[in-house]
C-alpha cells in the first residue's frame, strides 16, 4: 500500500525531471525542434504531477479516496515516469556539436520523399552500437500521450524522427547508407496493413509445414521447466512458442520489407554499411529480432539480380556481397523463418515497386554517378560538385545516388589504393577514409544548400 | 600577380580537366550582386571554436611554458605535442543564427564552401571592408596553398569597441588568387584535407627550432645524437 511518504517521493522525482526537462529546453541554442519534444515531455510529467499531486492531498486529508485507488494512481504514475525517463535518455543532448548537422536537410528530403510528410530529425549519440530512426510521434501515441504532443515547428502532421547512432561513428557518413533500412520501417508502420494482406498465403503455407516440429518444441519446453506443474509448464511454453513465433511473422517481415526498399535506394552499400554495424558482434549473442545476416545477404543479392543486374553484376560489389557471418545451430523458428522470408519477396517486391522511387532504376544514370563521383574523390572534390538541383525530389535521389557511389569507390580496392598513392596515405589508409568521409558529408551538406539557393530563385 | 575575377572564373571552367581546374563547391555566381573585380566572395560555415578560458591561459605551441618544471625535474616528460583541440569548445549553429562576437574575442569558424585548388594556384584570404569598418577582422593567417582541400578555417575577431553580430551562411570573407610556378602534387599529403570543422592544428617544430628551442625531451634526443 503506498503510503504518504511514498507519494511525496515520487512527486519529487515527477519535480526532478521536469526542472531538468526545463534547464536543457532553455539552454542556448536549441533547436526548435528540439524545443517542442522537450516541451511534450514536460506536458506528460505535469498531468502526471497533477495526478499525484491530488492524490497525495486526498491521502493527507482523509477525504473521498481510498488505498485501492491510491495504490492503482501510484502505479500508473510510477509507470509513466518510467516511460518518460527512458524517453527523455534517448532524446537528451540531441544538440550536442558532435552531430553531424549538415546532413539532417537531406536526410529529411529523403524522408519526405519516402514518407509522404515533411519531417524533422533529431539524433542522439548513444554508447550502443546500433543504429535506428524512430517516429516519436508514434512513441506518443503508443504511450497514450496523444493530447501531451507538442508539433514540431511546421505542422500538426509533420514527422519528427528520432535518430540514434554510434557516437564513435560520428565521422563515418558511409554508415548512413543504414538510413534507407530505419526509414523503411517508417514506411511499414505505414503500409501494414497491405504488407500484412500480401504476405499471409506465404507466411501460412511455411507456417503449417513447420506445425510438427513447433509442437515438439512447445512439448519439450513444458517438459524441461523443473518443479512447475504441467499445465502451468504448458502454458509458459505455449506464451514462449507465441513470442517466437510472433517476432518471425511480424518482426521478420518487417525487416524484410524493410532490406528490400534498402536494396532499392543504395543497393548493396546497405550490406556495407550493415556489415560494419555488425562487426565484431558475438555470435553467441546473435539477435533475433532480425534474420541471420547471411540470410539478409542472400535475399537482397538475389532480389537484386532480379531487379537491377547492372549493380547486382557490378564486380566492385563482389567482397561485400559474397561477405559470410559466423552462426548459431538454427532451431526450427529460425528455419521457419528464413523459409518465410525467402516466400515473401515476390509480393514484397510488387509493392516495393509500385511505392518507392528506386535511384537505381535508371542504368545509365547509375553509371554516370558513378562515373561521376569516382572522378571527384579522385581529386579530392566534394560529389555534390556535379549534381543539379531542380527540386526536393532531386535532393532525395541525389543523396542516394552519392551513398551508393561512395560506398561502391570505398569497397573498390583499386580504387581506394590508388587514393593512397596519389595522396601520400599509403602508410595511414584512415587519412583516406577520413577524406572520403569529409568529402561525403560536405556533399549531402550541399544538397540542402542548393535547393536553398534553387528555392530563392 | 593576383587574377582578376573573370581569370578566376576561367580557372573554374568545367572543360578544364578536374585535376587542373580551381574548384569551389558549392559555388553560386550571384549576378544580383555587383561584384568584386578581383576576388570572389566567400561564406561563413557553422561551425565555431570558442576558446575555453578557463582551461587554457595562453597559447604555447614550441611548449615554452613547461621548461621551468623540466629544468627541475629532468624526469617529467612533456607532452610530445599540444593536444590544441582540447583548448576549445565547438559549437554548430544553423544557418541564419546569429554569431555574437565581442570585443577583443577570437573564435574559429570555417568557410562553408570547400575549395580544391590546383597545383599552379594560390590564394590568400582577405576580409571584406564592410566587415572591417564594423571591427571584424575575418583572418589572421592568409595563405591557401596549392593543393589544399577542404574548407579553409577563419580566425574572427572583433577588433571593434562593440558587438559584432555575424551568422552562418554570411559573405564575411573574399579569396585573391594568384598564379604559382605549378607544384607537382603527386604523392604529397595536401593540406589540411578536414572537410567542416575549424581546426587550430598542430604545430610540428621545423629541425631550427628544434635545435634552437628546444623541451626536455627534444634536449634528450639532442644529446644522444651527439
Amino acid at each position: 500500500m503506498a503510503s504518504a511518504w511514498q507519494l511525496e517521493c515520487l512527486e519529487a522525482r515527477i519535480n526532478s525531471l521536469r526542472n531538468e526537462i526545463s534547464r536543457v529546453t532553455e539552454k542556448q541554442p536549441l533547436r526548435a525542434v528540439s524545443r517542442s519534444v522537450y516541451r511534450s515531455f514536460r506536458a506528460v510529467l505535469d498531468e502526471q504531477a497533477k495526478a499525484i499531486g491530488e492524490a497525495r492531498r486526498a491521502f493527507v486529508s482523509g477525504t473521498g479516496s481510498d488505498n485501492d485507488r491510491l495504490d492503482a494512481i501510484y502505479d500508473v504514475v510510477s509507470e509513466q515516469l518510467w516511460k518518460v525517463t527512458e524517453l527523455f535518455q534517448t532524446c537528451d543532448r540531441v544538440d550536442s556539436p558532435r552531430i553531424p548537422f549538415e546532413l539532417l536537410p537531406s536526410l529529411s528530403a529523403v524522408a519526405r520523399a519516402l514518407l509522404g510528410s515533411t519531417a524533422h530529425i533529431l539524433v542522439h549519440l548513444s554508447t550502443e552500437y546500433n543504429y535506428q530512426i524512430q517516429s516519436l510521434r508514434r512513441y506518443f501515441d503508443e504511450r497514450n500521450w496523444h493530447r501531451e504532443w507538442r508539433p514540431p515547428r511546421g505542422g500538426l502532421h509533420d514527422e519528427l524522427l528520432l535518430m540514434v547512432f554510434p557516437s564513435y561513428e560520428v565521422g563515418t557518413t558511409l554508415l548512413h547508407a543504414v538510413a534507407a533500412h530505419e526509414l523503411a520501417h517508417e514506411l511499414a508502420h505505414r503500409k501494414q496493413d497491405e504488407i500484412n494482406r500480401r504476405t499471409m498465403n506465404a507466411i501460412g503455407r511455411v507456417s503449417r509445414e513447420f506445425n510438427d516440429e513447433k509442437v515438439e518444441w512447445v512439448k519439450s519446453v513444458a517438459a524441461s521447466a523443473p518443479g512447475t506443474s504441467s499445465s502451468v509448464g504448458q502454458d509458459r511454453a505455449y506464451e514462449a512458442f507465441k513470442r517466437r513465433n510472433e517476432r518471425i511473422e511480424k518482426g521478420w517481415v518487417r525487416e524484410t520489407f524493410a532490406d528490400l526498399v534498402a536494396a532499392s535506394l543504395v543497393g548493396p552499400a546497405f550490406i556495407g554499411a550493415l556489415d560494419r554495424i555488425s562487426a565484431g558482434a558475438s555470435p553467441a549473442r546473435q539477435d533475433t529480432t532480425h534474420p541471420p545476416l547471411s540470410k539478409r545477404r542472400e535475399i537482397i543479392g538475389t532480389y537484386l539480380k532480379d531487379n537491377y543486374p547492372a549493380v547486382a553484376n557490378d564486380p566492385a560489389w563482389d567482397d561485400v556481397m559474397s561477405g559470410t557471418t559466423p552462426q548459431l545451430p538454427l532451431d526450427v523458428f529460425t528455419r521457419c523463418g528464413m523459409r518465410i522470408c525467402d516466400e515473401i519477396v515476390e509480393p514484397l517486391t510488387e509493392l516495393i515497386t509500385s511505392t518507392v522511387r528506386s535511384p537505381l532504376a535508371d542504368t545509365a544514370e547509375v553509371e554516370a554517378a558513378v562515373g561521376m563521383v569516382t572522378y571527384c574523390i579522385d581529386n579530392l572534390v566534394p560529389p555534390s560538385y556535379n549534381v543539379r538541383i531542380r527540386n526536393d525530389d532531386d535532393v532525395a535521389s541525389a543523396c542516394w545516388l552519392l551513398l551508393y557511389a561512395t560506398w561502391r569507390y570505398r569497397v573498390s580496392k583499386p580504387l581506394f589504393d590508388s587514393l593512397c598513392r596519389r595522396y601520400g596515405w599509403t602508410d595511414d589508409p584512415t587519412a583516406a577514409d577520413t577524406a572520403i568521409n569529409s568529402l561525403l558529408l560536405h556533399s549531402l551538406q550541399n544538397l540542402g544548400v542548393k535547393a536553398s539557393w534553387r528555392r530563392t530563385t | 600577380m593576383s587574377l582578376s575575377r573573370s581569370a578566376v572564373l576561367l580557372r573554374m571552367d568545367r572543360t578544364i580537366p578536374l585535376e587542373r581546374r580551381l574548384v569551389v563547391e558549392p559555388f553560386f555566381d550571384d549576378v544580383t550582386r555587383k561584384a568584386a573585380p578581383a576576388s570572389i566572395d566567400i561564406h561563413l560555415g557553422n561551425r565555431f571554436v570558442f576558446l575555453r578560458r578557463g582551461r587554457s591561459v595562453l597559447q604555447d605551441p614550441l611548449r615554452l611554458s613547461h621548461q621551468g618544471e623540466e629544468m627541475e625535474n629532468p624526469e617529467v616528460e612533456s607532452p610530445e605535442v599540444e593536444n590544441p583541440e582540447a583548448q576549445g569548445t565547438e559549437v554548430f549553429l544553423p544557418f541564419g543564427t546569429p554569431l555574437y562576437l565581442h570585443p577583443g574575442q577570437l573564435v574559429l569558424g570555417t568557410t562553408l564552401e570547400w575549395f580544391r585548388l590546383p597545383g599552379d594556384m594560390r590564394a590568400d584570404v582577405d576580409g571584406r571592408s564592410i566587415w572591417g569598418r564594423r571591427g571584424l577582422i575575418v583572418v589572421t593567417a592568409a595563405a591557401v596553398q596549392p593543393g589544399t582541400a577542404g574548407t579553409i578555417t577563419l580566425e574572427l575577431t572583433n577588433v571593434g569597441e562593440v558587438a559584432v553580430v555575424v551568422s552562418p551562411g554570411a559573405a564575411v570573407a573574399q579569396l585573391v588568387f594568384g598564379q604559382v610556378d605549378t607544384v607537382d602534387l603527386y604523392g604529397r599529403q595536401p593540406p589540411f584535407v578536414v572537410g567542416n570543422r575549424p581546426i587550430f592544428g598542430v604545430y610540428r617544430k621545423s629541425h631550427l627550432e628544434r635545435a634552437l628551442i628546444p623541451d626536455a625531451r627534444e634536449r634528450r634526443i639532442n644529446a644522444a645524437a651527439r
